[in-house]
Parts: structure tokens; sequence; C-alpha cells
């Protein structure tokens, strides 16, 4: 009995004292809130940005940190490939000691990986990616397939990395968004989680979930990923970016987007004006929506594949003239509202479905997914050529809206 | 009544205990595995592997129940001779302590991969078997007792956690059903059977069933719940990360938790916290295992004491564990190893035994 | 059972004196009572004559042991005053004396006699009188217990804000009053030993005979016999040598200063034993799930106990887990707690030299010696020290920059969430797992945690209390559900159709058959009508 008490605690000790390899405490670890990942370019001659390593060493060292404070020119070496953005948000600046709410590194690497095995000889703390919020990723990765790839892949397979983090795509350089302090919150990262969490949001960009994202590009390698643009003083998400075979191929504007992302099904609430025109008068009106839902059909009579797709909408009308002339509780005005809101979304959306198959030719509407539930038979014969056939199918819009609540007068 | 002897358990115990021994490692690759077997059908296979999991089961309740208070190995002695006893005892053994080695390793290798990345996993190892060893040697009744504590608690958590991430469900990922060829459902049933293994279990501790005559009801019951629960994990995760990613996914289970997203919650990642309940089920997998092993040899060496037979398949379940060198090799040769042997214990031994029975009988009947 | 013998099996050397057999001369007898008791100035020898020439006769008893009155009133005056008054004179009983005097003269409630004069010397020390009479070789022994006792008061250790009032006292008569007061049954029994080869300590066991356990009742006894000490103090020296399973840190009896816990628990089968000089009562068998229950549960509405148990429960887990947890997830895990959370920790624990867990031990003694010291403080300025060390330690270690400020609201909701276990001996255990806890939570982070649970949790399903499992009814809720009625909830009394696990199954009902009409209130109302 005794030898055993003392045994336990023998192991207890050497274990607690000795065994403490994953322990990093909560101060020691530089929580990266948000990463932007571009393309490396060599800057221009006289341009001074960063330094690259000639020689080459072994092991984590291959890559190299770029250190703005030295000038040298970096050569167009197969190593450098990315360029990444680690935005930290400084903990200083959290108990008011410091003017600087972010701390933002550049590092040139080769591949995720390296670069950030690389930052820990600029940064006296661990990089975790635990807390990680927002990915940017710039418009010239995203346009490489292959390297867009290997970033998903990096991402995915990491343990620490969340699929709930926000993923967009910045037209220009990803760096240029992050290095952005908004006035509401300096803290870039936490901005722009925010800013995507926004439930009140219209809904002009994409969820941009990175697992709704990667469980799309998984698919059929289709996607829309939020547009990210840079501003003076904020960061703007809206807009999208299409991804056709992991590869970006175009941009959609904030109407198409919202257009789409009612096709999808997705869309949060949002508003959308219309004119009305009476007999002497045109008033403008906006109309509170809630996208109720979205169904497809197929039209199994015709020969050619045909979708039907439905939608059904309901609003609430916020503002139409001070004229006590007008009574928004007739019946008849209230549907001449109806229709025009219908008439303006189907027509958007029929313009962002004429976009998608005939610009970008990519079906990121949702179709292959529903033909593949729901007539997995019609799916198995197209599925090789949906690419093909996408464009040349037939979408029938039918908008259904009902508008129930005019406010608090008449 | 409370007062039960030592090494006796109820049947209730004995159920969970089944229960607890089934979900342990597989479930993390269970979606998955159905998906490649038989895309979204993996319901149908399921359900088909738990029905023939329910009779092969119930041959093992008829054993049982038709020597009541024996242990296995004198069950062995009984039907089927005493040397080829000790032939069987001894596969029976190697078969257990190679579902603990194969267990053990693949606990291992998930606890670096999602909470001590650095901690060198031979500590891991040695200390998730150095508590398996404390409750081995308790015994039988104490392992009756703690799967009965944990249960309805780990159901409970369980049951949440899926509830929760039920709101980024999309059910029409569920579909299409009835695609997959009826040969190829058929042939994915093995596979099914497989993931409800450990239900053997009840072979080596029917000997401790204090009521033995119900002891046929245990198989079934406990594969019938372990399959409920299977089937809401599935069309959980298949709903959560669509089929196309849970095949893309090692352990697709954890990222159906990872989409999991309360604002205001305590806790951010929930999948830390999954990793910390499915420890408990992991070692409630292991512990009847190394049990169950101890006690063949326990019995083929003639002891009595389980403190030090506990200690003996230790060094097998750590070489075993520590063998192979990555995750692709563990799953290539430990899992097929632990698969092939299975076939042993699960199907062909308690099928000898029952038919060595059911003749004996005929003998007895018809010299009466 | 076989540690008993090994733990005390070996000291047999007290050798038993003999039983000296009384003689007929009483100045032989007063020469080895007196022998006895030498240098022992306490004890009182009174010798006088009985009646009118009558034979010599001595009383001794034990100075402040004794009811003085009772002994001039009921003894003295009888035999000095009254024999000499009334009929018949001592020469017609001359030879039937002792007879006489026990019938006819001692107006005391309870007498008896002594066989030897051993015998007489343990009664003499116990609070009785012995009356010697010249003549007889009997020695009579008359029940003059009657020292200073601490009046019944409330319970401290176990207040309640409705019910009784009444506690235990030091003496053990009372107390077994106090129980019978509550229980108006014969088939209530008690029991009694002597325990302790000197202190010869009077110990009770009381049960209800029909509805104990019959095993657990048999296994008392045994283990009661079986006990080879010299003296006993308190209860909690008796537990020790008692119960099953002395290593562990979990207490596997119950005690109590309430005689209405006692009662209830008799109520439901179980056995108390009450030991002389203590009010502390042990109750066995003991479940955890008794150890987490207070006795005002039943008092108060069902459906606010029931919620004040589960936030019972819930803080034994804090109080377990809390800084074990606080550690683990800060330096190993910081992905689970919310990110603002994260980053405002790790702003607030910059300047701290300390990893987390050498943090949480620095706070965690603090707040241990604070808890000591304050028991020995003076009762006014304990509490006042308590709060004022613990805000002024508090603020100052933050401030310093030795502990995060967030630990500091740890330790203390775990210190605060520790005194919500009813049960004494089961907080200082807790205290005790938590270092252990916080030690692997250190080493593992949460797996750390994980393993530790479990060992605690198989730990608590191996113990047992005089055969039943620790944990029931939890262990076994599928064949005995109808026992999680008074566990984590508190079921309506009218549903509390059950005793608990304890009794004897074909004793479980409580009030066997004629429950139907009883349950049935609103008939009964509108039979009133």
């Amino acid at each position: 009995m005794r030898k055993q008490i003392i045994l336990w605690i023998i192991l207890t000790i050497t274990i607690a004292l000795t065994g403490c390899w994953d322990s990093i405490e909560i101060d020691q670890r530089g929580y990266v809130m948000s990463l932007g990942i571009d393309k490396y370019e060599i800057p221009p001659p006289g341009e001074v940005v960063e330094e690259e390593d000639g020689p080459e060493e072994d092991g984590d060292m291959e890559e190299e940190a770029a250190v703005p404070t030295a000038a040298r020119i970096p050569e167009d070496s197969p190593r450098n490939r990315f360029s990444f953005t680690y935005v930290i948000p400084n903990v200083e600046f959290l108990v008011g000691e410091s003017e600087n709410p972010n701390i933002v590194y550049n590092t040139v690497g080769q591949n995720l990986y390296s670069a950030s095995r690389i930052l820990t000889t600029r940064l006296n703390k661990q990089v975790f990616f635990g807390h990680m919020k927002v990915l940017v990723i710039g418009e010239d990765v995203a346009r490489d397939a292959h390297m867009f790839r290997e970033i998903l892949d990096a991402i995915e397979r990491d343990a620490f990395i969340s699929r709930r983090i926000s993923v967009a795509i910045a037209p220009g350089l990803a760096r240029e968004v992050l290095e952005v302090e908004p006035l509401v919150n300096p803290m870039t990262g936490q901005f722009m989680a925010d800013l995507f969490r926004n439930k009140d949001r219209s809904p002009r960009s994409g969820g941009g979930i990175m697992g709704d994202v990667l469980q799309d590009l998984h698919r059929w390698g289709n996607a829309v990923i939020p547009r990210a643009i840079a501003g003076e003083e904020d960061i703007k998400v809206a807009g999208s970016a299409v991804i056709k075979d992991y590869r970006l191929v175009g941009w959609l504007g904030e109407v198409e987007t919202r257009a789409l992302e009612i096709i999808r099904g997705t869309a949060r609430p949002g508003g959308l004006t219309v004119i009305h025109e009476s007999q002497d008068d045109e008033h403008i009106v906006p109309v509170d929506l809630v996208y109720l839902s979205s169904k497809f059909h197929l039209d199994e009579d015709s020969d050619t594949i045909r979708i039907k797709a439905e939608f059904s909408t309901d609003g609430q009308v916020e503002q139409f003239f001070f004229d006590p002339q007008h009574n928004l509780l007739e019946p008849q005005l209230i549907r001449e509202l109806e229709a025009l809101v219908c008439k303006k979304l189907e027509k958007e959306m029929l313009t962002t479905i004429q976009k998608l198959q005939k610009e970008f030719q990519v079906d990121v509407l949702g179709i292959d997914h529903y033909l593949s539930k729901y007539h997995p038979g019609l799916w198995a014969e197209v599925e090789e050529d949906w690419q093909e056939i996408f464009p040349n199918i037939e979408i029938e819009v039918d908008v259904s809206t009902r508008i129930r609540r005019v406010g608090l007068t008449k | 009544m409370m007062y039960s002897n030592n090494d006796k358990i109820s049947i209730p115990q004995m159920v969970n205990i089944s229960i607890l021994t089934m979900i342990g490692i597989g479930v993390l690759t269970l979606p998955r595995r159905l998906l490649e077997e038989a895309g979204t059908d993996g319901w149908l296979v399921l359900i088909l592997g738990g029905l023939v999991g329910i009779v092969v089961s119930l041959t093992h309740g008829y054993i049982v129940k038709s020597f009541p208070g024996k242990s296995f190995f004198q069950i062995l002695s009984l039907t089927l001779t005493r040397p080829i006893a000790y032939i069987v005892a001894i596969y029976t053994i190697v078969y257990f302590i190679g579902m603990t080695g194969y267990v053990v390793r693949l606990f291992a290798m998930i606890i670096r991969e999602f909470l001590l990345p650095r901690t060198p996993p031979q500590l891991v190892i040695f200390s998730v078997l150095f508590v398996s060893l404390y409750l081995v040697r308790e015994g039988i009744e104490v392992l009756g007792r703690m799967a009965e504590v944990i249960i309805v608690p780990l159901t409970v958590v369980i049951l949440a956690l899926f509830i929760i991430s039920w709101g980024n469900a999309e059910v029409s990922n569920l579909l299409p059903v009835f695609q997959t060829p009826f040969v190829e459902i058929i042939k994915a049933v093995p596979f099914a059977l497989f993931s409800f293994l450990g239900f053997e279990v009840l072979l080596i501790f029917g000997g401790f069933v204090d009521e033995p005559v119900k002891s046929m009801k245990v198989g079934p019951i406990a594969i019938f719940i372990v399959l409920l629960a299977y089937l809401i994990l599935n069309a959980s995760t298949l709903a959560t990360l669509g089929a196309q990613q849970t095949e893309n996914l090692i352990w697709p289970l954890v990222g159906t938790f990872d989409t999991i997203d309360f604002p205001g919650a305590f806790i951010e990642n929930v999948e830390v916290f999954i990793m910390g309940v499915w420890i408990i089920t992991v070692f409630m997998t292991m512990v009847p295992l190394h049990l169950a092993g101890t006690m063949l040899i326990m019995e083929l060496a003639g002891g009595k004491e389980y403190n030090y037979y506990a200690l003996l398949p230790l060094p097998f379940i750590t070489l075993l564990s520590i063998w192979d060198d990555s995750i692709a090799d563990v799953y290539e040769n430990l899992g097929s190893f632990s698969d092939y042997t299975a076939y042993g214990v699960v199907i062909l031994i308690p099928l000898g035994i029952f038919i060595s029975t059911v003749m004996k009988r005929r003998k007895k009947d018809k010299a009466a | 059972m076989g540690f008993w013998q090994k733990l005390f099996g070996k000291k047999k050397k007290i050798t038993k004196q003999e039983d000296i057999p009384p003689t007929k001369s009483i100045d032989k007898n007063l020469e080895i009572i007196k022998e006895f008791f030498k240098d022992c100035e306490d004890i009182v020898y009174r010798e006088f004559t009985i009646g009118e020439g009558g034979c010599k006769a001595a009383v001794i008893w034990t100075d402040g042991l004794a009811d003085r009155d009772l002994l001039n009133e009921f003894i003295l005056e009888p035999l000095m005053m009254d024999a000499r008054k009334v009929q018949p004179g001592y020469k017609e009983i001359k030879n039937n004396l002792v007879k006489f005097v026990e019938e006819k003269t001692l107006v005391t409630a309870d007498i008896g006699e002594a066989e030897t004069i051993n015998d007489a010397i343990t009664q003499i020390l116990s609070g009785e009188s012995a009356l010697l009479i010249d003549g007889s070789d009997k020695i009579i022994v008359i029940d003059s217990r009657g020292w200073q006792s601490r009046g019944i008061s409330e319970p401290e250790t176990e207040a309640v804000v409705r019910g009784p009032r009444d506690g235990f006292t030091e003496t053990m008569r009372f107390n077994t009053a106090q129980v019978r007061r509550r229980i108006r049954d014969p088939r209530l029994k008690l029991k009694h030993h002597q325990v302790g080869e000197r202190s010869k300590t009077d110990v009770a066991v009381m049960y209800v005979d029909d509805i104990v356990n019959k095993n657990v009742l048999k296994e008392v006894e045994e283990r009661l016999n079986k006990i080879d000490i010299d003296m006993i103090i308190d209860s909690g020296q008796l537990e020790e040598l008692i119960e099953d399973e002395w290593q562990s840190l979990f207490p596997q009896v119950q005690n109590t200063e309430r005689p209405d816990t006692v009662a209830s628990a008799l109520y439901h089968g179980r056995v108390a034993i009450l030991v002389d000089n203590t009010p502390f009562v042990l109750i066995v068998p003991t479940t955890f799930n008794m150890l987490m229950q207070s006795a005002e549960d039943y008092y108060e509405r069902w459906d606010i106990a029931t919620i004040i148990r589960i936030l019972r429960y819930f803080c034994i887990v804090i109080a377990i887990t809390a800084p074990a947890l606080y550690v683990g997830i800060t330096s190993f895990h910081p992905q689970m707690i919310p990110t603002d959370l994260a980053l405002a920790l790790a702003a607030t624990r910059r300047g701290v030299p300390f990893p987390a867990v050498v943090e949480a031990l620095i706070m965690e003694v603090t707040i241990e010696i604070l808890r000591e010291a304050s028991i020995r403080l003076p009762g006014s300025i304990g509490s006042t020290i308590g709060i004022v060390g613990g805000l002024v330690i508090g603020q100052a270690a933050v401030e310093a920059g030795i502990v995060g400020p967030l630990m500091v609201i740890v330790v203390a909701i775990t210190a605060i969430a520790s005194f919500a276990i009813p049960s004494y001996n089961l907080a200082i255990a807790v205290r005790l797992i938590r270092f252990g806890l916080l030690f692997s939570a250190a080493a593992f982070g949460l797996y750390g945690i994980m393993l530790a649970i479990l060992v605690i949790l198989i730990h608590l399903c191996s113990l047992k209390s005089f055969g039943m499992p620790y944990l029931s009814p939890f262990i076994t809720f599928v064949q005995d559900s109808s026992d999680l009625k008074d566990t984590v909830v508190r079921v309506p009394h009218l549903a509390m159709n059950k005793r608990d696990i304890n009794a004897p199954k074909k004793e479980k009902g409580r009030l066997d058959d004629h429950q139907e009409e009883d349950f049935d209130i609103e008939d009964n109302i509108d039979e009133k009508k």
C-alpha cells in the first residue's frame, strides 16, 4: 500500500513537473485574427520593400522573413510564391497602453506553414490560429487555380483553424484590406468578423463562411465568395467573386449578389426600393423583405432541361409619401406594390442568371445540387457535361410577394 | 436491491458496457466510411448491419444463457474439448489485445491532432493505459457501475451537441436515397457489422451476469441503441457537411461540431470540448477489451488476482500501439488485423460453440 | 476486515483485570474499592448505618457525575432517617435486608446489582452510585447520573432556515431521547455497546427493526465488536475504525448533529450509531448522494428544493474543476474561450511572470490558509478577517502583477462553491482533489482533466459503504428508478411513496396498502362536503 502511494506521488510529480510540452501561457501566444494571402510579386526596381535571402539554407530557414527595415530587393525565386499578411491584435491596446491596435506582419513564403514558422523569428510569441476570424485572399491568388487550391487545403487541414472563419476575396491586394484601421473598431480582424456576423446586414454579399465555401468547392469546384474592398478608413464587404473550377472568373455586383443569394435561398432579410407611379405622381417606396423560400422545379415534360424557380417573400412598407390622400390599407394599392416588387426582383434575378449562364458559364445557383439530390437519374446523365449544358438550360423565375405590414400610418 | 455480491453485474449494466464498448473509435470515421461504401444510402447499410449484428449477438446471448455462471474458457472446454479450448482462448486473447492496441493507438493519434500537438504520444498511451489498468484491477463490478453512471450524462451531452449542430444542417443533403445498387449495399454490410464490434464482450462477461436467463436481451437492446445513435450521427454529419465534404475529411464527426457557432456561449470552439467527451467514450471502449483480455489470460494461467494479470497484456498493447509509423499504416495494418480476427471471435467461435451445444443436447435427448 | 488485525492485533498487552467478587464484609469491599480508586479524590465514600441500630452501609459515587440531590433525598434520607421512623425495625428484617432495601426503601427510579467489584467500579465511573451493605455480598447500583451538560442548542454546522432547531448534545441519553421523540414506534430498537479498553465509551446502535437492512445491521455489529482500541473520544475516531476504506478521501459514513436527519434515516432503514460525549451521530450506510442532501430539502417546497439540489451538484463540479479548467484552457486550449475573452485575458495576464499553474497554486494556497486561519480566529473577527483578507490579498496580488484578475475570480468562486456542499467532510475531500486535478491539468491540459475525472469516477465506483455501493442509486438506475426520486431531484412527498435504497425490497412501500386512499386528496375533501 505504502509503496503504491509513493509510486503514485512520484509519478504525479514527475509528470506534473516535466510534462508541459503543450503549455503556452495565454499571453505568450500571438492570436492571428485575420490572415491575408497575396501572390508574391517582384517590386519594381528602386522601390524598397522587402528583403529576400539569397543563399539556401536547410530546414525552416529556407523561407525568408521580410524585414521592412532591411533594404534589399527580393529576387524572383521559386520559394517566394505567396505574400502573407498576419494581423495580430495588440493586447496592450486593449488595456490602453498602446496606440497601435494591430500588429501587422508581412512575410514572403512558399506556403502557409513555413511562412508562419518563419514568422516566429520576428515575433516573441507563438503564432496561434485558434482564434482566426477572417481570411482575405488576394485577387491574384484566387485567379490562379493551383495556388488557390493549395491555400484552401492548408486552411482545411489545419486542426486549429475553424470552419467558421469568414472568407473574402479582395480585388487587388488582400494586404491593403487588412492594413486599413477602421474608425469604428480599429482592430481590423474583430471589425471584419463583426461585419460578417452582422445579422441585419443587407443581402448584398454572400455568407462567406469557410465551411460553406469549402462544401461548395468540394462538390464541383464552383462557389461564390464575398468581396472585400478597402476604403480610406473602413472596409466594405459587398458583392462577390465567382469561382469556377477553383479559379476566380469574375465579379458580381451588389445587386447581382443579392439576386444570387435569393436564388440560392441563403439571403438574409433586406430591403428593396420600387417606384410606384400613380396618375399624378411618383413615389419612392422602400420595402423591407424577408426571403422565405426558394424552390427549384424540374419541368419533366420538356425535352430540354427546364428549371422553374419559385420564390416567396414577405414584406413591410417602410416609406410612402406624406399625404393624407393615400391609403395603404387599400388592398388594391398593396397588390400594386407587390407586383412592383415581384417584377423588380424577377428582373434582377434574370439578369444575374443571364450573366452566370452566358458570361461565366458557371452554375453557382445550386441547380446542380438540386438535380443531384432530387433527380439523381437525370443528374447521372448530365453530370459529366454539366459545364456545357448549364449555359443552355432554361430557367424560369417566379416570385410571389406578400406585403403584410405597412408601418404605423395609413 | 443494491447489495450485490462481488463480481456480479446486472443485465442493464451489461447492456451499458456493451453500448459503451461499441461506441468509441469508429464514430469519428463512420460517416466517411459509410459514404465510401454506399454513398448517401449509408443509413440502409447501417440498419442492415445492425440487424445482422442483432442476429449474431443472439447466438452470443444464447451461449451465455445455456451455461449460466460459466466463464468463456469453461464454456469452450465443455463444448470444444480442452486442447481446442486452449487454442481458441489464445486466439481470442490475441484479438482482444490487438483491439485494445488499435484503440489506444488511434486514441493517442487523435489526442495529438486536436489537443496536445507536442506531447509525445507515448506519454498519452502510457497515461491512458495506467488509468485503464486501475479500472481493470477493480474488476468487472466496478466497470459495470462505471458504465451505468456514465451513460446518462454522456447521452445528454452528446444529444445536446447534436441538436445544436442541426442549426447548420441542410436536410436535403441526405438525398438522394435508394440510388446505390442492392448488391453494393449487401457488400457493405460486413463493414457495418464491424462498426458494431464490441458486443462480443458479452461472451467473456456473460459468466458474471446476475440473471443469465435474460442475457439474450443484452445484445439486441445494446445494438439497437447504438444503431439509433449511429443513425443520428450519420444523418447529422451528412446534413451539416454534405456528402462530398464528409468524404474528404478523415474525422468528419469533429468537422460537424466545428460548424457549431452559438454567439454568447462560453465555449467558442466546441471541438475541444467534444474531444473531452470523446475521451470518456474511448476509455470505456478500451477498458472492457483490456479487461476481457485480462480475464482470459488469468483463467488460462489459473490465477485469481486481477492485480498482476492486468499488467500482463500491457507490454503487448503498448508494443502494438507504437508499432506503426503513420496514421495511414495504422488504419491499414492494425485495422485490418482486428477486422479479420474479429470474424473468428464474433462469428466462427460462437457458431462452433452453438453447434456443439445443440448437438450435445440432441444426443442427450436421444439418450433419454 | 483483515487489516484490523494487522493494525491493532499485535499490541494485545493490556492484561485484563480479573473479576473480583464482592465479599460479605463491607470493610473488605471498601478496602478493595479504595485500592482501585487510589488517588482518585473525586470519589466520595459516604459510610453510615441503616436505621436504628442497623448494620453498616456505604454509598460511593463520583463527585460531579452523580446527582447530589437525588442521593440526599432518595437514598441517604430513606436509609438513615425513614428507616428509624417506620416499621418494620431493623431486627425484623435483618435476614433479607438487601431485598427489603431494594424493594421498599430506595425510592429512586432505577436500581440494579453489580456482580463483581470491577463492574461496580465501571458503573461508579459512569455516574451511578454503589450501595454497599454489611453482611451482603451484593452491590446495589443506583442510577444517579446527573452531571452538568450543555443544553440543547441549534446545530451550528447544519443550520437550516426552516426545520427543527434542536441539535444533539454530548450526552448520549439525551440524544437517544431526541430520536425516540420522533419515532414513536416500538420497532425502533436501541442496542448498547462499550468501545474502548480504557474509555469504555457508550455506543448505541439504533434502527427500526422491520425496515432495517439486516446485512448492514449485522455488519455494523461485527465491526463494532471487532474494534480493539484504548479509547474513543469522538465519533470521528469510530468512523475511521468502522468504515470500509480508510485510505479513501471520500467519507463513507455520514455524520450529523440533527435528530431529524437521524430519525428520517432510520425511517428509511438505515442504522444510526450514537457515541457518548459527542454530538455527532454516525449514519450508515452512506452514499455520495446522501452527502449532497440537506435536511431542509424535505421541508421546503419540492420544486425549489430540486433546483437547489441541482445547483449543489453544479457547485461540486465547480469546486473540483474550476482552477484546473482555468489552467487547462488558458495554457493549453485558448481556442475554447471566446476571442474577446481570450484577448482580454492575455492583456490582463501580460505582466504575470508565472505560468498559470503556479498562479493558481499561489491563490489556492492563500485561500486555504485564510480558511484555516479563520477557524482559529475569534468568532466576531473571524468573518471580517476572512473577507478583508480575501479582498485585500486578491486585489493586491492583481496589482502587484502576481496573478491575473480572472484567477482571483476563479479561486473565489471555487471557494464559495465548496461551501455549498452540505456535508463538511465531503467538502474537505473536494478541496484536496482540486489540487490533484490542477496538477494533471498543468501537465496535459483538458486531456489531463478528463483522465483525472475518470480516476475519481473509478474510485467512487469502487467504494462501498457497509456493502452499499457509494454511488447508488446512480449505478443501478435502470432497475431502481424509483430511488432516483430523491437524488438530484426531490419529487413531491406524495410521490415519494417508496423508501430509499437502504430498505430491503419487500419493505419498500412506505404507506403499504392504504396508500391508494391517502393519495386522493380531492376525494377526501369532497366527502367532507
